[in-house]
């Protein structure tokens, strides 16, 4: 019987008739997903209510000889008219009632919750944790949170509109430049889910990905630890090397000479590169000091000025580190 | 002109003849001719745009584009897919050429707007071209600021083609209302007019009222972008959320300028195939207008994650579910139309019940989205772009493509294959679902839309997606090639080879004389009769 059912999950998805949602993880997701299934199963019957009829009478109705005849030339009924002129007002007054009692329990963060920072810019998320003064960001950047603990978001843009989207947690916020906005959530599992970027923004907007590590309180406390010593500790060059993923240079800037949208790591290091008014520069420290704080000002010929600065965002000992990492690459 | 000498030649196709006596023509018929060739061939080009995006997303990572190339790939498909087919789409087309003959009218009201409107079409499409060659825009066919206002590409190119064919489809509208108001035959009073002019009068209401502000939108923007003067980008000063609602206040009434016309052809054919006369005759009209009246209410559903205020959203919410009842009113007067019909399967009649299947679940899947929380999980993600394509293709270009099967007997004297059209509307039906219906399942899963690459658990849905796709262009080409085909070797269509009821079929020959009527109709009855006629159904089985 056993194999009779692997068999049958072969041929029919069965896990994907219960699955229309990711898991959901948070207290939005489980008031949310009651809605979604209302949803699914009643326009599911309103849907057959048209369809099973239609074909029904496709069949009986057909036309069997040319000259067949209508059986009827009826064009009213006054009841049936009005049923589904009104019925439909009390099912969608239904929904509308319970969605926008579900929207405001999403839009409204309870007083206690954990405020982090976010921020989107092409193409990748930073999250400041204000209390504890540490900071993720970078493709593909950790956000710890603890589990249980209603966390809000407070977030805004450095370009273009972007979208904070968790599908496990059914959160979803722009990001807009030029004013802040809110988010809140509070996850109720333990595990790794992906943050998406939803709101369309260029060329990598598909990459523009992060996780939300959702942890317990023990864990979140010893991750914390583990940030502030890290960096303290680290050699240089391997605190750049961490820096170049954590920040997101990985998404433009290759360390094996295949040209992204900006010029490769690889062999940079004191090399004389000409600029877009012409003339030339030697990368040594000052100049990628330089281009990580204010790298608009001498951009290399033949790319596009599309770097956004990391003032205020990145140490002195980060920019060494920096340094130091690109410096190796060049060997 | 004797009944005779136009049943033996002159029909408005073949006199006068000679390039300029097309190019210059004021004849609404041949107008409608050169939009739907028009039409036709931009459908081909946005649908070759979207078999090329599907391609690339065989895999997750690079298939044989780049991220940049895919971005432009899929806004050109949209760009061009909403304004250069759906939006003028039936009106411009089937609308031109069938409106007056239904009226019993000689033209529209004016004629030499009528032909302006097709050229600033073609000037605004030539702009949309241009862009493309030159520099692809890659803003997403929304434009949303302050992307749009800061992208590369030739973004003002393509935006001032759109602004310009916002021109066109007023005038359109203009033309419509007034041949309305004005040239129904004596004794057509409003509530004898066919459905399809009902449909034809809520659109055109839409067009004129909501397409100035479309333009006052892109002109905003060509003016951000050239004279650098604040309006929606913050940098500058302005509100990127403001151009949404500018955006939408245009964009949402443009859906039912979309799909207002389908459902008008849909009235038609269902009345047509069952020979029944339509059920709930005044409902279905005043569901029309009353979709026309709601949609300007409803364009901040577009922005429920925007970050809009929540009271604003709650009404938005609330207006969105009260747009939906009309819509669900003449699926149900449809349906009660072919019960105790005679139903005959025509391929426009095929196309017809695609229509009603597709777009019940296009209609009832956009009840998730109206409701608030659900479309906060579903907003930007496949789901959406599911349900639009249920709406749009399945709904709108169903609608087309049963319209022009429907017509092209009287637009061309010619009978089309039954057995071919059959089949090409089955593998239309079919690919169509294969396509999207799985991207229903990939959106509540939270795979985002305009994404270039995907995370590898939906690989295989985005294959089905894709092969279905491919399916679906098989059917249209095969479709387009049994019209073509028709013209030569068809046999030749009588006037009324569908037993219709309405003036174009029953006061006139196929294809009709240049001046549409020898005499001018008079109609002092319901326009929907079936009693007195014969029910034979002439058809060709090539």
């Amino acid at each position: 019987m056993e194999n009779l059912g692997e068999l049958l999950k072969m041929v029919v998805p069965v896990e994907w008739l219960f699955s229309v949602m990711p898991e959901g993880v948070s207290t939005h997701a489980t008031a949310l997903d009651r809605l979604f299934w209302f949803l699914l199963i009643t326009c599911g019957i309103l849907f057959l209510s048209v369809i099973v009829p239609m074909i029904a009478i496709m069949f009986r109705y057909r036309r069997k000889t040319p000259n067949q005849r209508a059986e009827s030339q009826k064009d009213h009924n006054f009841w049936l008219e009005s049923a589904w002129t009104f019925l439909p007002f009390v099912y969608l007054t239904i929904l509308f009632v319970w969605g926008f009692n579900q929207f405001l329990d999403m839009y409204i963060p309870p007083n206690d919750a954990k405020e982090l920072r976010v921020v989107g810019q092409k193409w990748q998320w930073s999250i400041d944790y204000p209390k504890e003064e540490i900071s993720v960001a970078g493709t593909g950047a950790e956000i710890y949170v603890p589990v249980n603990t209603p966390i809000k978001l407070v977030m805004s843009s450095q370009d273009v509109i972007h979208s904070f989207f968790i599908p496990n947690l059914r959160v979803k916020q722009d990001v807009v430049p030029g004013s802040y906005s809110t988010l809140w959530f509070e996850a109720n599992k333990i595990g790794t889910y992906p943050v998406l970027c939803a709101e369309y923004c260029g060329d990598l907007h598909s990459q523009m990905l992060a996780k939300l590590v959702v942890v317990s309180d023990a864990a979140y406390a010893t991750w914390l630890e583990e940030q502030k010593a890290a960096d303290q500790e680290m050699p240089l060059p391997e605190l750049g090397k961490k820096l170049y993923t954590k920040l997101g240079c990985v998404a433009c800037h290759s360390t094996d000479g295949t040209i992204k949208l900006a010029p490769t790591f690889k062999g940079i290091y004191g090399k004389k590169e000409e600029l877009t008014d012409g003339t030339f520069v030697t990368v040594n420290d000052d100049y990628i000091r330089q281009s990580i704080l204010t790298p608009q000002k001498q951009v290399t010929k033949g790319y596009a000025p599309i770097m956004p600065t990391f003032q205020g965002r990145v140490s002195e000992r980060d920019i060494s580190g920096l340094v130091a990492f690109i410096k190796s690459l060049s060997n | 002109m004797s009944n005779n000498s136009n049943a033996h030649g002159a029909n408005y196709l073949s006199s006068p003849k000679g390039f300029w006596s097309w190019a210059l023509t004021l004849d609404h018929k041949r107008i409608g001719v050169m939009y739907l060739v028009s039409i036709l061939f931009f459908f081909m080009i946005g649908g070759l745009f979207a078999i090329a995006l599907r391609t690339e997303l065989l895999t997750p990572g690079k298939n044989f584009v780049d991220a940049k190339t895919y971005n432009q790939f899929f806004t050109l498909h949209g760009a061009i897919m909403v304004f250069l087919v759906i939006i003028p789409g039936i009106p411009a087309s089937l609308g031109n050429f069938v409106l007056p003959l239904q009226l019993g009218a000689k033209d529209v009201a004016f004629p030499r707007l009528n032909l302006m409107s097709y050229y600033i079409y073609v000037i605004g499409s030539l702009f949309a071209v241009c862009s493309i060659i030159f520099g692809a825009i890659d803003t997403g066919w929304t434009f949303y600021a302050p992307y749009s206002t800061s992208a590369e590409g030739k973004v003002v190119l393509m935006v001032t083609g759109a602004f310009i064919l916002g021109f066109s489809s007023i005038f359109t509208g203009l033309n419509f209302i007034a041949t309305i108001h004005k040239l129904r035959a004596p004794g057509m009073t409003w509530f004898r007019m066919p459905l399809f002019v009902w449909g034809m009068y809520a659109t055109s209401i839409i067009q004129v009222m909501a397409t100035p502000v479309l333009g006052i939108t892109l002109a905003l923007i060509i003016v951000e972008r050239v004279i650098g003067i604040g309006i929606f980008n913050p940098a500058l000063g302005g509100d990127p959320v403001l151009f949404q609602h500018f955006f939408w206040f245009y964009s949402h009434p443009a859906v039912y300028i979309m799909i207002l016309p389908g459902m008008a052809i849909i009235s038609e054919l269902i009345t047509t195939f069952s020979q029944k006369r339509i059920f709930g005759y005044r409902l279905i009209a005043y569901s029309s207008i009353a979709i026309a009246i709601i949609s300007f209410l409803v364009w901040g559903h577009h922005m429920f994650a925007s970050g809009q205020s929540v009271l604003v959203s709650m009404i938005f919410s609330a207006l969105t579910f009260l747009v939906a009842i009309p819509s669900g009113i003449k699926m149900y007067n449809w349906l009660a139309t072919l019960y105790k019909g005679s139903i005959a399967f025509n391929t426009p009649m095929l196309y017809a019940l695609s229509f009603m299947f597709l777009f019940c679940i296009g209609g009832l899947t956009g009840v998730f989205l109206g409701v608030l929380s659900v479309d906060i999980h579903l907003h930007d993600t496949y789901f959406v772009v599911a349900h639009f394509h249920y709406v749009m293709v399945g709904g709108t270009i169903m609608a087309f493509v049963g319209g022009i099967y429907y017509w092209w007997p009287k637009m061309f004297g010619r009978m089309y294959s039954e057995r071919w059209g059959a089949i090409a509307a089955w593998l239309v039906f079919l690919g169509f679902n294969l396509t999207f219906f799985v991207q229903f399942y990939m959106g509540s899963q939270g795979m985002p839309r305009r994404y270039y690459s995907y995370l590898e658990q939906f690989q295989t849905l985005h294959q089905v997606s894709t092969y279905g796709s491919y399916l679906l262009g098989i059917g249209f080409f095969m479709a387009l090639f049994n019209l073509i085909h028709s013209l030569v070797r068809g046999p030749k269509a009588p006037a009324n080879p569908f037993h219709a009821t309405t003036l174009e079929w029953t006061h006139t020959q196929s294809p009709p004389i240049t001046h549409n009527f020898d005499v001018q109709p008079i109609y002092n009855h319901e326009p929907y009769i079936y009693e007195d006629v014969p029910h034979s159904i002439h058809g060709h089985k090539g």
